[in-house]
């Protein structure tokens, strides 16, 4: 199972909302999800399961399956819930 | 960590205009010491002003103007400017700027370094409140210490 943040640059907000994932799936107790970072441009939808990305990039992954969007990336409390959510929908078992 | 990061130099309060010279004026401190060159602040505001640009609004007032290593950085660092009205990203409603920081990544581990730094003050509520309201560089180190 991977999970993959992604901005424009793929070096600022989407390596934030990487570190972000991280400390979200300790929060719920999530176990053995990879998570990543890239750039819009250089992956295509098989490079990961679920993509996380800001609201404003939304219409630049409509192709991918399974996207996420975050109204605050700086958020946890959105993003514990809906790291929380992509587990469940995966069957990843969470603990909280 | 990060207060080597935003010594007194890099940190402006400024009352720009709008978004535009409130980007240039955060990331002049940068481009005069050489961390970066003139031209990546002119390809941030062109991708800012692009479709999708203003995702580098944070949520909560906070933007943060980078691009890629490639636009012309020299050496990984950040700026920030408080601005003393609200001003909105790419001149959208619903991207509200209350500080703008520059930041320029070298794609190395040094720049995951201080990335993980400001993510750390930034998610945390209390000393995201706490500097929007600062209005002083005294006032921010006192926030940056605990974070950093």
């Amino acid at each position: 199972m991977k999970f993959m943040a992604m901005c424009s640059s793929g070096l600022g907000s989407s390596f934030m909302v990487h570190m972000n994932i991280e400390t979200a799936l300790k929060t719920v107790g999530a176990q053995g999800v990879e998570v990543d970072h890239a750039d819009l441009g250089s992956v295509g939808p098989e490079a990961a399961d679920v993509f996380f990305v800001g609201r404003d990039l939304e219409n630049s992954v409509s192709d991918f399956d399974d996207v996420v969007v975050l109204n605050s990336i700086i958020d946890q409390e959105e993003l514990v819930e809906k790291v929380r959510e992509a587990c469940q929908r995966h069957g990843i078992a969470t603990t909280d | 960590m990060l207060e080597q990061h935003l010594t007194e130099d890099r940190v402006l309060f400024a009352d720009p205009a709008d978004w535009r010279e409130a980007v240039r004026e955060a990331a002049r401190p940068l481009v005069e010491d050489g961390s970066v060159e003139p031209r990546y602040v002119e390809k941030v505001l062109e991708t800012i002003a692009a479709p999708g640009g203003t995702y580098m609004d944070l949520g909560f007032g906070i933007t943060l103007a980078h691009s890629r290593p490639e636009e012309g950085v020299n050496r990984t660092a950040l700026s920030l400017l408080l601005p003393e009205r609200t001003l909105h990203l790419a001149d959208e409603e619903s991207h509200p700027v209350n500080a703008v920081f520059v930041l320029a990544a070298t794609g190395t581990q040094d720049h995951q370094q201080t990335m993980a730094e400001l993510a750390r003050l930034l998610m945390d509520a209390g000393s995201r409140t706490a500097l929007l309201a600062v209005r002083s560089y005294p006032e921010l180190t006192r926030i940056l210490q605990p974070a950093g």
